[in-house]
């Protein structure tokens, strides 16, 4: 014989886990193979309580490692803050060196195109380094603390 | 970060809950504390604040899950993840009188990884289908399909044990 997932099986395991199958669903669970199944698992899986032998660890000791491991990762972002601040700060620093010497506040075309390419040729490689360090911190965060 | 005073009324409630479900998949005490201790410890640095204490929950079994698939993945976790082939276990099991003593560990070690995780959260969890197929990442109709085969299973290997008798035999 054949059977098939019941629709009130949801029902019927919350029932059986709150103590109160009876009534109308009772009856139904009677009649029919699956919810009778259903509860039964539940009955059986309720009772038998796997794994609680094992001692967990108090929220204290969970509270201190995770306090520890937000602090560490703050301290990881403020070190790449900084040091995308020095990059953007050095280059910012050059740029506006090339615009006002040697001839003072005058910007002529031909040092607009040198303040071009000279933009071009620093920006890539800073934007391939911030990349770099952006892929590191994140996979470091992804990072699982288990290690076997 | 969740304020402490929430991560510990979380912490009470749900604990014992999560080391049971743990305990129940991989089915090894030595890696059960440490899945469970990562597992809080991914909620409190990873979970978005706004989260409901039910999603809080829930997150906590994704978790524990998805650390468990990434430890099965390493070789650190035994077992096959889904069931090798498909099982003709759709046929109606009756259970009737359920025997005092029913070794459910051995039952559910007969199982695969997904299928003792989806048992033990219908089942012992009370967690709806649609909750566990956001739990295990797989569809709800998938979960429902799957849950239904692990469960025969599961029937199957507790009669097989002479532990339950049939209520229409």
């Amino acid at each position: 014989m054949k059977t098939m997932p019941c629709r009130r099986e949801e029902e019927v395991v919350a029932a059986v886990i709150r103590g109160n199958l009876d009534g109308i669903l009772s009856e139904h669970v009677a009649s029919c193979v699956s919810c009778r199944t259903a509860a039964d698992v539940t009955s059986l899986l309720q009772r038998d309580h796997v794994g609680k032998e094992i001692d967990i660890r108090s929220s204290n000791m969970i509270w201190a490692r995770a306090t520890l491991l937000v602090r560490a990762r703050r301290r990881r972002a403020q070190r790449l803050g900084l040091i995308v601040g020095i990059l953007c700060g050095a280059l910012a620093g050059y740029l506006t060196g090339l615009l006002v010497l040697p001839s003072g506040t005058k910007v002529s075309l031909d040092r607009t195109a040198v303040l071009l390419s000279h933009s071009l040729v620093l920006l890539s490689p800073t934007i391939v380094i911030l990349a770099a360090v952006a892929v590191i911190v994140f996979w470091d965060s992804r990072a699982p603390a288990i290690r076997h | 970060m969740i304020d402490r005073s929430r991560f510990e009324s979380i912490y009470r409630e749900t604990s014992s809950k999560v080391t049971r479900y743990v305990g129940s998949v991989i089915g090894r005490s030595s890696q059960v504390e440490d899945i469970t201790q990562e597992a809080y410890l991914r909620l409190l640095t990873s979970a978005p604040d706004r989260l409901s204490d039910r999603q809080l929950k829930s997150y906590l079994f994704t978790t524990a899950t998805n650390i468990i698939r990434d430890l099965w993945r390493r070789g650190a976790v035994t077992g096959d993840w889904m069931p090798l082939d498909q099982e003709n276990t759709t046929h109606a099991v009756s259970m009737g009188a359920v025997a005092e003593k029913v070794d459910v560990t051995k039952a559910l070690e007969s199982l695969s990884i997904m299928q003792r995780s989806l048992v033990w959260l219908a089942y012992a969890g009370g967690y709806s289908h649609r909750e566990i197929a956001e739990i295990t990442g797989i569809r709800e109709k998938s979960a429902k399909v799957l849950l239904f085969r692990a469960r025969q299973k599961f029937i199957s290997r507790i009669r097989g044990d002479g532990a339950l008798t049939e209520r229409n035999s």
